[in-house]
């Protein structure tokens, strides 16, 4: 409503340095097949698939505070949806892409439903549940999905066949995900679920019915699982039941912490680091699966915020200032008042709010943190 | 409305037959509960429309009990709370907020990761005609500092700033009753001062308003008429007038 909003969306990355992160990752994006070799554009796809998964699985976990496992379910279902389209009604797969996200909302919004009839620790394993059913069904119903075979070479418009061509489309239809998902983020709905996540009893006194608005929350997400699932399907040309199994929720978690659960950007970088860590490890080491997860487990570790807390805490002391954290909780003189140090560059928000959002992801060169280098 | 100099008529303060048609906000034998033991045991308080009512009591003597269980977020299984003739009891917070039931938390408990302006807009407020209705941009024009401040993150305010946030955050309800809690606890006495100001102002917007205080000073200089409460009930009651330095006041808040 009023002219002033600050590029926000989250926790610390906000306004002029999120958006340069963005561009950063645009530019890459963009040229990155020019000196990727087509392996490693295939490993590009993955990063920008896993993007829009672990970007979506943050909206229920970062910006609502809600642990899911049922998220690859819904992922599972969009790439069904894509699959089982083509293979049973021949329909074309760009159609099903556009179908996916709806189909996987109705049924998050149902599965959502059923969940939210419980609170914390008891939701989380209604979702476990309710992920595993849809797994299970799947799985067992072979009339229907071809069970544990899957489902392979689903045509494709010849325009997107060649990889480097696949590659672009990905990369514009996750430009497209991040974007509505970013402004959404950035809208008072955005707020409100932040609000939530910070005190649910606050929000509920301040007039905010917060079931209604954790099930909103719940199926946006379970909606951008099923379209990061479409682009499983474009990248892999088909589904198999394990992409529904709890374990698959785990790499959106993963993904998540890895980048930063606080900030719109964590998820993206996360999964460039994941993806990119995971290629490199995996080709070098037997028992990659050891190394991988110490070097995750460091990661957790010593920068429990996300790399994006974290990058910003080490450039924040190079300049010299202090944590620039949230020194300010208590004490009112404290902190700086008025003008917010770093990250508040205020004004200039409508400019932001109307570009769209750029897409994600990175080249071998690994920008940002440790790890990725060679 | 509100006559400025109303501590001094209301005679007894009684909420007598004057007050009742005007009668806003009615609790009758509350009793509150967390979890299992009960804390409030029968409060009983009017506040007439657009009056500012003080309640009085030392720390752990039920004040902010009473506002939580009016706004429904303490459990109650006995009593009324009658908003306008209607009773809230049964209703979840949302419910009484769109009903006409605002708190400002003590400790200006405003959403540190949310920018100021978002921490506005976050309020689902109860619906009136537009001309009445609370905006963002009304909240600017009535705290022009937090005009200035509408793209920091709330959690970089000062203490006074995130009270009048939190103020406003209230404000954005659009409520016929404002539950302000403890609005000096913790500040400096220039900014308690400033807070006092922003009372004064509420009162002249025509809101009716419970403020719970411990500070009993800064409570009666802007208070019609006070309730005085230990133990989770109400012993007395006064004109705001008639209590400074009264033995009721020494002997409830040992001052």
């Amino acid at each position: 409503m009023d002219a002033v909003r600050t590029g926000l969306a989250g926790g610390l990355l906000r306004g002029r340095s999120a958006w340069a992160v963005w561009g950063v990752l645009a530019l890459v994006a963009l040229l990155a097949p020019v000196f990727a070799s087509e392996r490693q554009v295939f490993v590009l796809m993955t990063v920008l698939v896993l993007a829009v998964f672990a970007t979506s699985f943050n909206v229920i976990l970062g910006y609502t505070g809600m642990v899911s496992f049922a998220h690859a379910a819904y992922y599972g279902v969009g790439a069904y949806t894509v699959t089982l389209l083509w293979m049973h009604l021949g329909w074309p797969s760009l159609l099903g892409f556009v179908l996916a996200p709806f189909v996987a909302a109705a049924v998050a919004y149902v599965t959502g439903l059923i969940a939210l009839r419980a609170v914390q620790l008891y939701f989380a394993l209604l979702t476990l549940a309710l992920g595993q059913l849809l797994f299970v069904v799947t799985f067992q119903w072979r009339a229907l999905t071809r069970g544990d075979d899957g489902v392979h070479g689903v045509a494709l418009p010849d325009l997107i066949v060649p990889t480097t061509n696949r590659y672009y489309f990905l990369v514009f239809a996750a430009a497209i995900a991040l974007a509505i998902l970013g402004a959404v983020m950035r809208s008072p709905f955005g707020a409100t679920l932040q609000a939530i996540r910070e005190n649910s009893e606050r929000a509920g006194f301040l007039g905010i019915k917060v079931k209604r608005y954790q099930l909103a929350s719940f199926t946006l997400g379970g909606a951008f699982a099923g379209y990061a699932g479409a682009m499983f399907v474009v990248m892999d040309r088909g589904a198999f039941p394990l992409l529904m199994h709890w374990t698959t929720s785990a790499e959106p978690i993963f993904v998540t912490l890895i980048g930063g659960l606080n900030s719109f950007v964590g998820p993206t970088i996360g999964a460039i680091i994941f993806v990119l860590l995971r290629d490199w490890i995996t080709r070098r080491f037997v028992f990659w699966g050891l190394i991988l997860g110490i070097v995750l487990l460091v990661i957790i570790l010593r920068m429990p915020g996300g790399t994006v807390e974290g990058v910003q805490r080490l450039v924040a002391r190079l300049r010299g200032r202090r944590g620039e954290d949230k020194v300010a909780e208590g004490s009112p003189a404290a902190a700086g008042g008025e003008p917010p140090p770093e990250h508040a560059p205020a004004r200039g928000g409508e400019a932001r709010t109307g570009d769209a959002v750029e897409p994600t992801h990175e080249g071998e060169a690994g920008k940002p943190a440790p790890g990725g280098g060679r | 409305m509100s006559s400025a100099d109303r501590g001094a008529p209301a005679p007894t303060g009684r909420a007598t037959d004057a007050a009742q048609e005007t009668t806003m906000l009615d609790v009758a034998d509350l009793h509150g509960y967390y979890g299992a033991s009960h804390v409030l045991h029968g409060v009983t308080l009017q506040v007439g429309r657009g009056e500012l009512v003080a309640l009085l009591g030392r720390n752990g003597a039920g004040k902010t009990t009473t506002l939580s269980a009016i706004i429904g977020t303490v459990e109650t299984r006995q009593g009324s709370i009658v908003l306008e003739g209607e009773d809230l009891v049964g209703h979840h917070p949302y419910q009484r907020l769109r009903r006409g039931l605002a708190l400002v938390p003590s400790g200006a408990r405003v959403f540190g990761n949310l920018s100021v302006q978002e921490n506005l807009e976050v309020v689902r407020a109860r619906s009136v005609p537009p001309e009445e209705a609370w905006t963002v941009k009304r909240v600017y024009e009535f705290f022009p500092k937090l005009s200035d401040l509408r793209a920091s993150m709330a959690g970089n305010l000062s203490g006074g700033e995130r009270q009048m946030l939190a103020v406003g955050r209230g404000l954005m309800a659009n409520p016929k009753v404002l539950l302000f809690d403890e609005p000096s606890e913790g500040l400096a006495p220039v900014v308690v001062q400033a807070i006092g100001q922003l009372v004064d102002q509420l009162k002249e917007v025509g809101l009716t308003i419970v403020l719970a205080e411990q500070n009993h000073r800064f409570a009666l200089r802007h208070a019609d008429r006070a309730y005085l409460i230990e133990k989770g009930q109400i012993r007395h009651e006064a004109a705001a007038g008639e209590l400074e330095g009264s033995e009721a006041l020494h002997r409830y808040l040992g001052v």
